[in-house]
Parts: C-alpha cells; structure tokens; sequence
C-alpha cells in the first residue's frame, strides 16, 4: 500500500467505519454474551476490515459490510476459539428444516399492557435466550433497523429464510416475554373476561 | 377469509410496514386502514408498543473512547 493510498484508506476507516463501533458491540455482546469476548470481536472486525479496506466500496453500506464480517468471524474463529458447544435446540431445527416455508400458521399475541410490567432487563434475557440463528435476525432487523435484502447478505440465505425466521423469532420472543410477565404475577385474564361478560349478558337477559 | 386467516393478514402486513418492507403506496394504504378499522388499529399499536420497548431496553454497551483509540493507534503502526 503506498502512503497515499495508506492515507486516503485511513481516512475512509475513520469516516465510514469506525462510527458504527457501538452498533457492532451490541450485536457482539448479543452473540457472546460477553463485554470482554465482545470487545475482542469487534476489535478483530476492524482489523480485518482495514485489512481488506480495498475491496469495500466507498458510500456503500459500511454497516451491513462490518456487520457481515463480525457475523462470520463470531462463526468461523470465536465459536471455536472458546472450544463453546453448538447448542441446537428444537427451535434451532425447525428453523432450519422450515427456513424457506413462508406457510405461517399461528401467532403469538402479546398484549400491550404487559409492558407497563417489565423494566428493561427481560428483553435483553428475553433475546439472549433465543437460539442463534433467531438472535441474530432480531438484532439485526428490529435492533438495528436492516433491511430483508441487507440481512439476507449479511447472513447469506435467501429473503424468504430472512422473513419466515423473523417471524419465528418474533413469535419465541414474544412468547419468552410473556412467560417472564408471568413469572411475575401478571395474568391474562382476557379469555376470563370474554367468558364472564357472556355470564353478565346472559344474565341480563 | 376466514377470521383468524384475516387477522393474520394485517399482521404480516404490519410486520412489513415496521420492516419498511411495503412499498411507498401500500405504506399510505395501511395507515389508512389504521386510522379507519380498530381491528388494524389494535394491531398496529401493540406491534409499535413491542418494537419501540425492544430498541429502547434492549442492553447497548457501547465502546469507550481508549478503545476506539486503541483501534486507530493500531492501524496507524500496521
């Protein structure tokens, strides 16, 4: 690299790519659970991305880019680096053998006022919890705001695949949220209510 | 449609629009219906409220300025 092109790569690393570092430690620290693991794997995403800054193409998408690179270095180095088991879960595997079947059946329904019931911490529990592959969706679209197309790329599987696991995700988040609420106290009482209002009418009449 | 079917529908529907996954168009025609059906209304709004509370709760750590520095001084000496 000459020191003009050092110079002009340097100033493209600053610009473009450095002010998504926060972006990337969150993502990171939902997929190692860990500050310092996370540091670690956001520090090895820049050197890798400075590494091959000739093949990013300026006034892309530098986001979706270093998103891609953290995605696959946490796959291919960090996973085996911490020797972590692959835990596959039941829902791990219905993701994979339904990842493109758009066919949706069900939906969790999470009432609003279950919010007024949490304080923070149970949606980072809550996301934490769910296996990798629906993680990673969540983070990336409802966390971070990319796109079907974007995640598609990052992830490398088809749109479709992106689609039916976020609504998969959703609906195991939804459902682990729930769960939390009540855990503490909190019960929907609305099938309760539907069948003593039918009473109250019945006995009206 | 069938009730349930329906339902289903406006939520996928939904799920694209909080996605920006709906064309300019069909953005406009959905807030539409937001604004005149309850059954869209109710969804909308408990779809909005578990999205907003999500992205405002979920933990961020965030770097520190010694750690983006220390990414700089590094490539500065590569």
């Amino acid at each position: 690299m000459s020191n003009k092109d050092k110079t002009h790569f340097d100033k493209v690393f600053e610009e473009e790519l450095l002010p998504h570092a926060d972006a990337l430690k969150t993502f990171a620290y939902h997929l190692t659970y860990s500050d310092e693991d996370a540091n670690d794997l956001v520090q090895d995403t820049y050197f890798k991305a400075y590494r091959f800054i000739d093949k990013y193409e300026e006034g892309t998408n530098p986001k979706a880019w270093l998103f891609k690179i953290l995605k696959n270095g946490y796959i291919n180095e960090y996973r085996k680096k911490v020797k972590r088991p692959i835990k596959v879960d039941f829902e791990e595997i219905v993701a994979y053998h339904d990842s493109d079947d758009d066919r949706i059946t069900g939906y969790n329904d999470l009432r609003e006022d279950i919010f007024q019931y949490m304080m923070g911490d149970e949606v980072t529990i809550a996301i934490n919890a769910l296996p990798l592959d629906f993680r990673t969706v969540i983070l990336l679209c409802d966390i971070e705001g990319f796109t079907y197309e974007e995640i598609a790329k990052i992830i490398d599987v088809p749109i479709g695949t992106v689609r039916s696991r976020l609504f998969r995700a959703r609906n195991l988040l939804k459902e682990k949220l729930k769960n939390y609420a009540d855990s503490l106290g909190y019960k929907d009482f609305r099938g309760e209510l539907r069948v003593r209002n039918a009473e109250n009418r019945a006995e009206e009449e | 449609m069938k009730n349930e079917d329906h339902l289903q529908e406006i939520r996928r529907q939904v799920d694209m629009f909080f996605d920006h996954a709906l064309s300019l168009d069909d953005e406009r025609s959905l807030l539409e219906r937001v604004q005149q059906d309850p059954t869209y209304q109710r969804v909308f709004s408990h779809e909005k409220t578990m999205r907003d509370h999500l992205r405002n709760h979920v933990h961020r750590p965030g770097v520190s300025p010694d750690f983006i520095q220390s990414i700089k001084d590094h490539i500065r000496m590569g």
